[in-house]
C-alpha cells in the first residue's frame, strides 16, 4: 500500500518536472542564437534516437550497440533524396522513406537474429557489427555516398516550396519528440508494453504464458527502427551534412551511455540523459578536453555498478525518500490505526 | 585487419602466404588475452582494445625514455597486468553475474584508458621499433624478421596459456573457479584470488600483443577499437572458451581477410566488412563457434 500511495503522489513532482521541462524546450529559440537553435535541433534528433535505443535496451533487455546504423541510413537517404531526386516532397521523405527504409533493414536484421534466439552478449556484439560494416561502406563508395567526406550542402526540408526556417526546424523537431515521447508513454503502459518487460525480466517465463516474445521483440525492434530512421533524416535536413561516423557504432555506444546515465527503461530518462549529456559536452568539451570525456566514462561506470536506474532513478528515489518521510510523520500524528492498515 | 601489412609488398604467392601467417599471428596473438576473459571467465570486457593499446604506449614510452625494444616487451605485459588487477578489484568482482553490466562498465574503463593516453601522450601517432630490424629470406622471400618473429610469439604464447591451464596447479584451479565458484570454494581455493590472477593473466597477454604487434601499426589512442571487435569475432567465431577455438577462428577470419583483400583489392574497407559479414553469419547459424567446447561447465 505504501508504494502505491508514493507512486501516486509522485506522480505530481516528476509531471510537474516534465512540463517544466517541456516549456523551457518551446521558449529556447527566443533565448539563444539561430546557430545554436539549429545546435538543439540536432540534440532533439539524438533524444529521439535514445528513445528509440531504451524502447528496445531499457524496456525490451536487448542491448543494441549498432542502432547507429539505422540512424545513419535514414540520414543518407535523406541526403541522396533530397540532393538528387527533387520530385519526391521532402516532407514524404522524412516521414515515410527514411522510416520505412530503416525500418525494412531492422526487420531483416531482427528477423535474422530473433529466429535463431540471438540475445544478451551475442545480440549487443551482432548489432555492434552491424554497425561497423554500415560504416565501412559508406566510407568505401566515394562516387556514391562521399565516402570518408560524406555529403555536404543538404536542403532544409521545403513545405509547398517554403524552406522551413531553423527555428521552425527546431519546432518541428520538437513536435516529433514529444509526439514520439507521448506515443511511446502509452505504448509502454499498455499490455503490450508489460509483455515487452517481461521479454526482459525473463523471456522463457513470458513464453510459457503464451506469448510469441520473437514476434514482440520483431515489432519493437522494427518500430525502434522507424524511429531512428525519422530522427537520422531529421538531422540530415537541419544539420545539412551526413557522413560515415554517423553510421558508426561510436555513436550507438554513446547514445548508450546517455540513456544510462539518464534512466534507462524510463522514456523521461532517456531524453533527459541525451539532453543534458549533448549540452554539457558542447559547453563543457572545450574547456576540459580529454578531461570531460573522462569524466564522463567514469560517471556512466559509476552509474552502471550503483545506479542502474540512473539520474532520473535517483531523483525519484529521493523525491519518493523525502515523501515517505512526509507520509509517514503525517500518519504518527492520525495515530496508530493508520499504520495498521498499511 | 593488418592494412599495412597486405599493401606493401607485390602480390606474389609466397608472400601472400607469409603475410597471411603473420596478420592470422597478429589476430590470434591480440585474441589470446580475450579467450582467456571472455572465453573462459565469460567476462563481456569491452576494455581488451583499450588494454592492448595501453600496451603499445607502454613499449613506446619505455622506448622513448631510452631502453631496448626487448625491455619494453617485457614491462608492456606487466603494466597492463597491473591495470587488470585494478579494473578487476574495483570493477569486474562486483560485476560476475551482470554480463550486460560488465559490458557496459568496461566500455566506460576503454574510454577512460583512452583519454588518459590522450592526456599523457597527446594526438598525434607514435612509432614502435621492433625488437629485431633486418630481414630474413625465408621460401625465397625476404621477409621482416619481426614479422617472422610474431609468428613465433603467437605460438609461443598459445602453447604456454594451453599448458597453463592444462598443466599446472594454478591453471586448473583457475578453470575450477570458472565451471563451479562455490564448489571451488567448498575444496578451499581462494577463489577471489584466482579470479583475479586470471584476469590479470587476460590482461597482460593483451598488453604483450599491443607491444609486439605495436611496430607494424600506428600507435594512436583509438587503436584499440577495430582489434577490440576482430578479437571477439575470432573467440566467438572459433568456439568460446577453447584455445583450439581462438586459434581456428584466427585462421578462418584472418584468413578470409587476406582472400578478400586480394580478390577485392582496392577496397579494403569493403574486404573488412565482408568478413564480418561472415562472422554474423557464423555467429547466427553456428552459435558454439566452430571448437566447441567439450569439457563440463558452460
Amino acid at each position: 500500500m505504501a508504494t502505491k500511495d508514493a507512486a501516486v503522489n509522485l506522480k505530481t513532482p516528476s509531471s510537474v518536472a516534465k512540463i517544466v521541462g517541456l516549456l523551457a524546450l518551446v521558449a529556447l529559440p527566443l533565448f539563444v542564437s539561430e546557430y545554436q537553435v539549429s545546435t538543439w535541433s540536432t540534440y532533439l534528433t539524438f533524444a529521439l534516437l535514445a528513445l528509440s535505443i531504451d524502447l528496445v535496451w531499457g524496456y525490451t533487455g536487448l542491448l543494441t550497440l549498432g542502432h547507429a546504423a539505422f540512424f545513419g541510413v535514414g540520414a543518407y537517404v535523406t541526403a541522396k533524396l533530397l540532393k538528387e531526386v527533387p520530385v519526391v516532397p521532402d516532407i514524404a521523405v522524412v516521414f515515410i522513406v527514411a522510416p520505412v527504409v530503416a525500418a525494412l533493414l531492422t526487420l531483416a536484421l531482427g528477423w535474422f537474429l530473433f529466429s535463431a534466439d540471438v540475445k544478451g552478449s551475442y545480440f549487443a556484439i551482432t548489432t555492434l557489427i552491424v554497425s561497423i560494416i554500415f560504416e565501412s561502406i559508406a566510407g568505401e563508395f566515394v562516387g556514391f555516398l562521399g565516402g570518408f567526406n560524406g555529403i555536404y550542402g543538404i536542403p532544409s526540408i521545403q513545405v509547398v516550396g517554403v524552406e522551413l526556417t531553423a527555428t521552425m526546424s527546431y519546432y518541428l523537431a520538437l513536435g516529433v519528440l514529444v509526439g514520439s515521447y507521448l506515443f511511446l508513454n502509452t505504448l509502454v503502459d499498455s499490455a503490450f508494453g508489460r509483455v515487452l518487460r517481461g521479454i526482459r525480466g525473463n523471456q522463457e517465463r513470458t513464453e510459457f504464458f503464451g506469448y510469441d516474445t520473437q514476434q514482440y521483440r520483431l515489432i519493437i525492434f522494427t518500430l525502434s527502427g522507424v524511429m531512428a530512421g525519422v530522427a537520422g533524416s531529421m538531422y540530415a535536413t537541419i544539420d545539412g551534412f551526413v557522413s560515415p561516423p554517423l553510421l558508426g557504432f561510436v555513436l550507438s555506444t554513446q547514445v548508450v551511455i546517455w540513456i544510462a546515465v539518464g534512466g534507462r527503461g524510463t522514456l523521461i530518462g532517456a531524453v533527459f540523459g541525451a539532453l543534458l549529456i549533448q549540452y554539457l559536452n558542447s559547453t563543457l568539451s572545450d574547456v576540459l578536453i580529454n578531461y570531460w570525456e573522462m569524466g564522463l566514462a567514469l560517471l556512466f561506470i559509476a552509474v552502471v555498478i550503483g545506479a542502474p536506474r540512473g539520474i532520473v532513478g535517483l531523483l525519484s528515489d529521493i523525491v519518493e525518500g523525502v515523501q515517505a518521510t512526509l507520509v509517514s510523520t503525517s500518519r504518527n500524528e492520525i495515530g496508530a490505526g493508520g499504520e495498521v492498515d498499511d | 585487419m593488418i592494412s599495412t601489412l597486405a599493401t606493401t609488398i607485390p602480390l606474389q604467392l609466397a608472400d601472400r602466404v607469409l603475410i597471411s601467417l603473420t596478420s592470422i599471428s597478429g589476430l590470434i596473438l591480440v585474441a589470446s588475452g580475450l579467450t582467456i576473459i571472455f572465453g573462459l571467465m565469460g567476462v563481456l570486457n569491452l576494455a581488451h582494445g583499450a588494454l592492448m593499446m595501453v600496451g603499445a604506449y607502454t613499449a613506446y614510452a619505455v622506448q622513448s625514455a631510452g631502453f631496448s625494444p626487448w625491455l619494453s616487451i617485457v614491462i608492456a605485459p606487466l603494466v597492463v597486468g597491473l591495470v587488470g588487477v585494478a579494473m578487476e578489484v574495483t570493477l569486474i568482482r562486483r560485476l560476475y553475474d551482470r554480463p550486460l553490466d560488465t559490458l557496459l562498465a568496461t566500455w566506460g574503463v576503454a574510454i577512460v584508458l583512452q583519454e588518459a593516453v590522450t592526456i599523457a601522450f597527446g594526438t598525434s601517432q607514435k612509432s614502435v621499433a621492433p625488437p629485431m630490424e633486418g630481414s630474413i629470406s625465408l621460401l625465397g622471400v625476404t621477409y621482416p624478421i619481426h614479422w617472422a618473429f610474431i609468428i613465433v610469439v603467437a605460438v609461443v604464447v598459445m602453447a604456454i596459456t594451453i599448458g597453463l591451464f592444462a598443466y599446472t596447479d594454478i591453471g586448473i584451479m583457475a578453470l575450477a573457479v570458472i565451471q563451479d565458484r562455490e564448489m571451488a570454494a567448498a575444496v578451499g581455493i581462494n577463489t577471489r584470488v584466482s579470479d583475479r590472477t586470471t584476469f590479470a593473466f587476460g590482461s597482460a597477454l593483451a598488453g604483450l600483443s599491443g607491444a609486439i604487434m605495436a611496430p607494424l601499426l600506428s600507435v594512436n589512442s583509438t587503436m584499440g577499437i577495430s582489434w577490440l571487435a576482430d578479437s571477439f569475432l575470432v573467440v566467438i567465431v572459433g568456439g568460446i572458451g577453447t584455445f583450439t577455438g581462438t586459434i581456428a577462428g584466427g585462421v578462418l577470419l584472418g584468413g578470409l581477410d587476406n582472400l578478400f583483400r586480394t580478390v577485392i583489392s582496392g577496397y579494403t574497407s569493403i574486404a573488412q566488412a565482408a568478413v564480418l559479414l561472415v562472422a554474423l553469419v557464423i555467429i547466427r547459424y553456428r552459435p558454439q563457434g566452430l571448437v566447441p567446447t567439450t569439457g563440463g561447465g558452460e
